[in-house]
């Protein structure tokens, strides 16, 4: 059997791959390590790698705030049904700009184009969102941004790039536009979808400003809202002037509150994600030119 | 042709609506410029668009025509809206002040609660609350206050409010500070008079001089204080002294600075006689600099101290050989940073020197801006409010056994949350919850206040019974700082501004306290020669418009002077 010759060209690619691999996850490690270490070791640059003093004690004042629970069902649902209604407003609308015949495609596109550049400014958005009903309600996080531009671009793309063919057959059967859209051109989208999802998600999840204007109620509040509260109550406390204890303390917990907040927002999407990655490795070139 | 179309009608709609967006402001921003010759006419007549009743009660700014008040303020109970910005309702407990004033009053407050970055849209969406507690930047206040007229004008409903009235004329510069430049009173002012009332803090870790053989008291002149820092770096091996000089209204840099004249102020400041002056180029400031480039060049100033960080600072003030601490470092100190566990930590008094043999250092403004109190215009409790708000500065419990007066609005309910101490033992005791583990300003702001507000002095002159760093630190300063604090205080944080004089700082003043504070840490470091460079570092300054800054002080503060 022929041994395969490794060649120069390998061993760079191999070592390139290795530096970028320790670059994205030395940061990783690092912070999960603070966030159980010791803060006047990590604030002295003790800690370089793995924990050193462990304690849980950022954790547990997160996780002590009852609002911290409230905010992930409220963060789960946003995303969750964000990303549907999402997707049901936003791949429909590629597929259907990539049809010649549609009335006023071409106005359409380029409104939606003018759209991406130009908007109307936080203050009238507030006021258009207050006159139609949707403040401090959970509408306003699921409904605004429910269309995006880019990934409708995405969309029509993909659907363009799929073959003419399959729906002139489909339509030759009797399926009409709709049952094409659902029976034929849907099943074959699957990379397409899996990255619309992920970049929707993605994007709920880590959605805070829009719930800071728009939301009042702390019963409606994401997970980001409380974390942030928490981060900079931490820092507010540490920074008054205080018994010299508990200030001490108090600045020590701020710094472990800090990368314990991290952990805790990431690593729900840290744990899905690999589960994605399949469909992200198809699809992450959808919206590339193609030849 | 088609496509040129589009592309023209999208460029049209794209003209259009910049055009929309000049029309209003120009509008009112020409609208300001005639209100501010008839103000007060202005203001009155926008003020009775809401609280009809109300403006029929209301009369002239109250000299002897005050009411004196009474409670229950409604003979129902009534519920009036709170806006509070920025803080935790989810602690919230029973212990908050604001329902004992509800108790004694029959006003209840529903607290509403947003986020900072929400207030501008909150603002812009008008559906208001009664009161916004919190102070609003200038901008809202002008947008709102001065030129939109939403917010109430206190100066009319002074006589339902006895004890604000009374504070005015006890301290005449907090009055000054919540005017606006139409002459209106939109929030109330906060009045902090305590034992932390204190400009310069300048720490000493006693136990560390005792050590050397050195006495605090035996420091009294700058060659005390530089001979000191000589027998501190022999035993020690390392200097003494990291300063702190960012801040040019505490710490170490006022209190040297008035060391070397009679000039208090490093920056700009009134010489006595109303005049405006800058200070940065002055014969002290020069001396000052020669010192301090002195102590920096025998390595007695710590050679890194424009570029340490707040960790390392507290590490060295830690270790027991660094006995003048620059900063906030100083609040840090744990007992068990100290040998024998007990707090030796202390203020150096001002120094002397063969320039000035006074011991007059920056005084320090009592007025505090935290609280705020915007009224909404269109609130038909304006009346009940301004006499439930009116609690915050008495200067005694307004109703027997209630606990609340005027320093309630800081530190909670007389008898419940705080107590003064036995009569002679110039003590205050707290009251903290055992879960809080002593740590009162924690509990405070958790679940007693939503900010500090009113009259604050009740407390004057007294420390903390607690034996701990704030104890220490209080006694410092209530013996070696605030008695030297100077009575003239320049109020130049509170002066206000036209938009063309504002127009003058924005351009200037930036730079200026950019060059000069690179100057200080410059001349300071021997990077460059006082007594070369001194006479271009005036020259620069006066061509980067002190001059033009002055002249807007000037007018501004006259303006002052005159209310």
């Amino acid at each position: 059997m022929k041994k395969k010759r490794i060649s120069l060209f390998d061993v760079l690619m191999h070592v390139l791959g290795a530096a970028l691999l320790v670059m994205v996850l030395y940061p990783l490690i690092l912070i999960v390590s603070c966030s159980v270490s010791d803060p006047q070791l990590v604030a002295t640059g003790q800690v370089l790698l793995f924990p050193k003093g462990i304690t849980f004690d950022g954790y547990r004042q997160i996780l002590k705030n009852k609002d911290i629970l409230i905010g992930y069902g409220n963060t789960i649902f946003y995303t969750v049904a964000g990303t549907l209604i999402n997707l049901a407003v936003t791949v429909p609308a590629g597929y259907a700009l990539t049809k010649k015949t549609l009335p006023g495609g071409k106005i359409c596109m380029s409104f939606f184009l003018f759209i991406m550049y130009f908007s109307g400014g936080l203050i009238p958005t507030f006021l258009v969102v207050k006159g139609l009903g949707l403040y401090n309600t959970r509408w306003v996080l699921l409904v605004l941004g429910a269309y995006n531009t880019y990934n409708c671009i995405i969309c029509r793309t993909f659907f363009d790039s799929m073959p003419k063919e399959l729906e002139e057959a489909a339509v030759i059967d009797g399926c009409s536009v709709t049952g094409t859209f659902f029976k034929v051109v849907l099943p074959l989208s699957k990379a397409l979808m899996g990255v619309m999802v992920l970049y929707f998600a993605v994007g709920h999840w880590n959605a805070y400003f829009d719930a800071l204007i728009y939301i009042k109620d702390d019963a409606m509040q994401p997970l980001q809202v409380f974390l942030r509260r928490i981060l900079i109550l931490a820092q507010q406390q540490a920074n008054m002037e205080e018994a010299a204890e508990y200030a001490q303390s108090l600045a020590n917990l701020e710094a472990l509150i800090r990368y314990a907040v991290i952990v805790v927002s990431s690593l729900p999407l840290l744990i899905v994600y690999p589960f994605l990655q399949k469909y992200f490795d198809k699809g992450v070139m959808i919206g590339s030119v193609k030849g | 042709m088609k496509k040129k179309m589009v592309a023209v009608v999208l460029a049209a709609a794209m003209a259009v609506s910049l055009c929309a967006c000049g029309g209003k402001p120009a509008q009112d921003s020409a609208g300001a410029s005639e209100s501010e010759s008839g103000q007060k006419e202005g203001s009155q007549e926008k003020s009775s668009e809401g609280g009809e009743a109300s403006r029929e009660e209301a009369s002239e700014p109250a000299q002897g025509a005050v009411q004196e008040a009474k409670y229950p303020i409604v003979e129902e109970p009534i519920t009036v809206k709170g806006l509070v910005v920025g803080r935790d309702t989810s602690v919230r407990s029973d212990r908050l002040v604001w329902n004992a004033v509800s108790d004694i009053t029959g006003i209840n407050i529903e607290w509403e609660c947003i986020d900072a970055d929400a207030l501008a849209t909150y603002l812009a969406g008008g559906d208001w609350p009664d009161f916004i507690h919190y102070s609003l930047d200038s901008t809202m206040i002008n947008d709102y206050g001065v030129i939109g007229g939403r917010f109430v004008n206190y100066l009319d409903y002074l006589e339902y409010m006895p004890n604000l009235v009374q504070t005015f004329e006890d301290y005449p510069l907090v009055r000054g500070a919540v005017t606006q430049i139409n002459g209106e009173i939109y929030s109330l002012p906060g009045v902090e008079v305590s034992a932390t009332t204190s400009s310069a803090r300048p720490y000493v870790r006693t136990d560390v001089l005792e050590e050397a053989g050195l006495h605090l008291e035996d420091i009294k002149t700058v060659d005390d204080f530089y001979h000191a820092l000589v027998t501190l770096k022999e035993k020690n091996g390392e200097p003494s002294f990291i300063p702190f000089l960012e801040n040019d209204e505490s710490y170490w840099g006022p209190m040297l600075f008035a060391a070397f004249g009679t000039l208090t102020n490093m920056n700009f400041d009134d010489d006595g006689s109303g005049k405006v002056i800058f200070n940065r180029t002055s014969e002290q400031m020069k001396q000052y600099y020669l010192y301090m480039n002195k102590l920096y060049e025998e390595g007695l100033i710590h050679q890194e101290y424009l570029t340490l960080d707040g960790a390392v600072r507290l590490d060295r003030a830690q270790s027991g050989k660094v006995a003048f601490i620059g900063s906030g470092e100083g609040n840090s100190l744990q007992a068990t940073d100290f040998a024998d566990g007990e707090f030796h930590l202390d203020c150096m008094a001002p120094l002397t020197s063969e320039f000035d043999d006074t011991q007059e250092i920056l005084g320090k403004s009592i007025y505090f801006p935290a609280g705020g109190f915007f009224m909404n215009a269109e609130s038909e409790y304006i009346v009940e409010m301004c006499k439930m708000f009116d609690i915050m500065y008495a200067t005694e419990e307004v109703v027997e056994g209630s606990g609340l007066l005027g320093q309630s609005f800081c530190y909670g309910i007389l008898g419940k949350d705080w107590d003064f101490g036995p009569e002679g033992s110039g003590v205050y005791v707290f009251h903290c919850p055992e879960e809080y583990d002593g740590a009162f300003t924690t509990y405070q702001y958790a679940e007693v206040i939503w900010d500090n507000a009113g009259r604050e002095d009740a407390l004057a002159g007294l420390v903390t019974e607690t034996v701990g760093n704030s104890r220490a630190r209080q006694l410092g300063f209530v013996k070696n700082v605030i008695p030297y604090q100077s009575d003239l205080y320049f109020a130049v944080s509170l002066l206000k501004f036209t938009d063309e004089e504002q127009r003058v700082l924005d351009n200037k003043l930036a730079d200026i306290t950019t060059y000069y504070k690179e100057m200080e840490g410059k001349f300071i470091t021997g990077v460059k020669d006082i007594e070369n460079d001194w006479e271009e570092y005036c020259s620069t300054l006066e061509k980067m418009g002190v001059p033009d800054v002055i002249e807007v002080y000037q007018a501004s503060y006259d303006r002052w002077n005159a209310q």
